[in-house]
């Protein structure tokens, strides 16, 4: 693994972070949602890069790149949001066995 | 009527011909009182763009190419308490506008940013202190173009010669 460009994706991705936090002072209350997703989205995209990405979170990531591209709909989002949690739930038994 | 905002965007570079049309389509816009007060900062090398977007939460998309849009302070009109005024931030949206149409025009795809942390990237961009970041504007070759989103009808929004006449629908 390449140490120097694993660190380079991730000082953007805390650079990333700490400005959407400091923006959402001042925007609405959604765009936290958007920011964690979008977050969410970028660290998988990291692991895929360095080839730590599994096959589950390859599909989330592929989820939350179609929702945040196509046009904004806070109803669908949300649909899709908790679609993923309990697909996430379901992908954590497996793990625990 | 068929552009949209578009943040799925190939790789591909945009061609610099085409960012020249793009800016010059900008600086044509409409200015109240031929104010223009705009400069425009166009960033497509890849490593600043990668950087800008450490800055830019709104910046969903990964672009090629992204053109910042400037308020210049001297040149807009301000208030009587000195602020900037209205029509400042409409020649603004103007500029904008073109901008969108545009590439659209040029089958680029496109979309406005308005979430960016705006001292970050007054730095990062050696912005001197009247030139303060408006808006982005994100560019790129389109991977895919999303659906258009439910649009209010327009006997809703629009009337003929006053609030609540006809809408338009069935005038010559």
């Amino acid at each position: 693994m390449d140490k120097e460009s694993l660190k380079e994706d991730f000082y953007y991705l805390i650079g990333y972070m700490l400005t959407s936090a400091n923006g959402l002072y001042k925007e609405p209350a959604d765009y936290g949602v958007i920011r964690l997703l979008d977050t969410t989205e970028r660290l998988i995209s990291i692991l895929e890069d360095h080839n730590i990405a599994d096959h589950f979170l390859l599909h989330l990531r592929d989820e939350l790149k179609e929702e945040k591209e196509g046009a904004m709909d806070n109803e669908r989002r949300k649909v899709m949001i908790r679609r993923l949690v309990m697909e996430y739930t379901e992908e954590l038994e497996h793990h625990l066995g | 009527m068929s552009r949209r905002s578009v943040r799925a965007l190939k790789t591909d570079p945009i061609p610099e011909a085409s960012l020249e049309i793009i800016i010059h389509a900008a600086a044509a816009a409409a200015t109240a009182g031929n104010r223009q007060p705009w400069t425009f900062i166009t960033i497509c090398e890849p490593k600043r763009l990668k950087a800008l977007r450490s800055l830019s939460p709104g910046m969903l998309g990964k672009p090629t190419a992204v053109i910042v849009l400037c308020m210049d302070e001297t040149r807009a009109m301000l208030t009587e308490e000195g602020d900037i005024d209205k029509m400042g931030w409409m020649d603004i949206g103007a500029a904008m506008q073109n901008i969108l149409l545009a590439a659209h025009d040029l089958t680029l795809g496109a979309c406005p940013i308005g979430s960016f942390n705006e001292e970050a990237v007054m730095r990062f961009l050696n912005l001197p202190n009247h030139l303060k970041p408006a808006l982005f504007i994100a560019l790129g070759v389109p991977a895919w173009v999303p659906e258009t989103p439910e649009k209010r009808p327009l006997e809703k929004i629009s009337f003929y010669e006053k609030y609540g006449g006809p809408s338009g629908q069935g005038i010559a």
